[in-house]
């Protein structure tokens, strides 16, 4: 990725804010609504190949407005939490689409 | 979770696997009712059964345990086209973007996907089942595909199946047929459809300007960068946004929730009933005008609709309606600069509206 560009985290939330604007969000509101609710790391120990190996995870939840929320599991050596809740956020907007 | 996939046996995975899953059945971040995981990069129907298998074991009272996470097998409560889901929306994007010739010839083309040149980064699940279906049922030409390990570029068309199966076979696209290491070529080659299906940030202020596709469908999740979305857009590029293009798997993976809630297939009671009310209507027909129903037609008439016919319509639906709703509002305000602005608009008004109505 260019160094120059923005994150995968700050494009979304920038496209984000430049939607928001045009709605005419107050700010209170927009802050609110671009920011992901909850996101938990966990840490878990699994023996393998005779030693403990220490794997961590994250669960993002941009937003609750519909349920269940649904999300995407990554198995990736670069995940991490802006990576997870930048794949939160589009997905709490993808869900405001269809069904 | 991080991890590279490749790092361990298949034993090892589902061991990892269960464990994670027991970590968030845990704090609830696996349930049913609230939280459904899916499949992502590095992940398929594979850890998707064992994810399930392991909440049955922690919860096998719970009626609905089967709902904890989609994209299953079919054999494990999985639904039929899930697998393609994402690839199939792609393509139903598509074609609804050709229906709309306003938004086509603001980009610089015209007519339908018949003909158009396709470049495709990235022959993973989506990538593979988007080329797949544009190529053999919209005639389309891909002449275009990047890999990790270089590109294939056939101005004739690329044998989508073919290339897939090399690829299975020997870890990459060295070795098929207009094979070139150098994939950044197939980047900036000439084509109408670039359709990144790798991962994000690939397309940056850096290579914006020599990508001279005239639509971008983003299969992949934010595969632009804000940057490069600008440039793009400044030039007339049609991007048509992840946040609705790639929604094919998450709508798909909602039919399976539901369809594990309702423990029954779509399609199961109405199809036998439907072809016997058609073969009524057909033999009355034949009465009424003395001749004999055309036979080349009958069959398909008659036929009911399977979980899969059910499941496409349904897919096919959401995506001509997002489509529609996001067109109509992108060319109804000349304030909203591209396609992308407007869904996220849409978006952001409706989870406003389910704020507001509960009075926050």
């Amino acid at each position: 990725m260019s160094h120059s560009d923005e994150s995968f985290l700050s494009s979304v939330e920038l496209m984000f804010d430049q939607a928001a604007e045009l709605v005419g969000l107050p700010d209170d509101l927009r802050h609110k609504i671009k920011v992901c609710n909850s996101t938990y790391t966990v840490r878990f120990g699994v023996r393998l190949r005779n030693k403990l190996f220490t794997f961590t995870g994250y669960r993002s939840v941009h937003s609750e407005h519909r349920e269940p929320v649904k999300g995407g599991i990554r198995y990736s050596p670069h995940a991490d939490q802006d990576e997870v809740e930048a794949l939160a956020s589009l997905m709490s907007l993808k869900r405001s689409f269809g069904y | 979770m991080v991890i590279d996939p490749n790092d361990w046996e298949p034993h090892e995975l589902e061991k990892i696997t269960r464990r994670f899953t027991h970590e968030l059945a845990k704090r609830t971040l696996i349930s049913p009712a609230q939280n459904v995981p899916a499949p992502d990069m590095g992940t398929g129907e594979r850890e998707m059964s064992w994810m399930a298998d392991e909440y049955k074991r922690l919860y096998p009272n719970d009626l609905n345990s089967w709902g904890c996470v989609t994209g299953k097998p079919v054999s494990k409560g999985g639904i039929r086209g899930r697998v393609e889901a994402t690839g199939r929306g792609i393509q139903y994007a598509l074609q609804e973007a050709f229906r709309h010739p306003k938004d086509i010839e603001w980009a610089g083309l015209t007519g339908s996907l018949s003909g158009k040149r396709i470049v495709v980064q990235g022959l993973g699940n989506v990538g593979y089942h988007a080329a797949q279906f544009l190529s053999q049922e919209d005639d389309a030409v891909i002449v275009g595909v990047m890999e990790r390990d270089g590109a294939v570029i056939d101005e004739n068309g690329i044998d989508i199946d073919g290339l897939h199966k090399h690829i299975h076979d020997n870890g990459g696209v060295k070795g098929f047929k207009g094979y070139t290491p150098d994939s950044n070529s197939v980047l900036t080659m000439d084509c109408d459809i670039f359709i990144p299906a790798a991962m994000e940030g690939v397309i940056t202020s850096d290579n914006a300007d020599q990508i001279k596709a005239k639509i971008i469908a983003e299969a992949a999740n934010g595969p632009v960068t804000f940057s490069a979305n600008k440039i793009l857009r400044d030039r007339n590029c049609l991007i048509i946004p992840d946040l609705y293009a790639n929604a094919g798997g998450v709508t798909v993976s909602y039919f399976e929730w539901v369809k594990n809630l309702g423990h029954i297939r779509f399609g199961r009671m109405q199809r036998r009933q439907h072809e016997r009310q058609t073969n009524e209507m057909v033999s009355a027909i034949e009465e009424m005008v003395g001749l004999p129903f055309p036979k080349d037609k009958l069959a398909k008439i008659i036929e009911g609709p399977t979980e899969l016919d059910l499941v496409r319509s349904g897919l096919d639906d959401v995506m001509r309606e997002g489509y529609q709703v996001i067109s109509e509002k992108w060319n109804g305000d000349n304030r909203i600069p591209d396609l992308r602005t407007a869904a996220m608009m849409i978006a952001i008004e409706r989870i406003r509206d389910s704020y507001s109505s509960l009075g926050i």
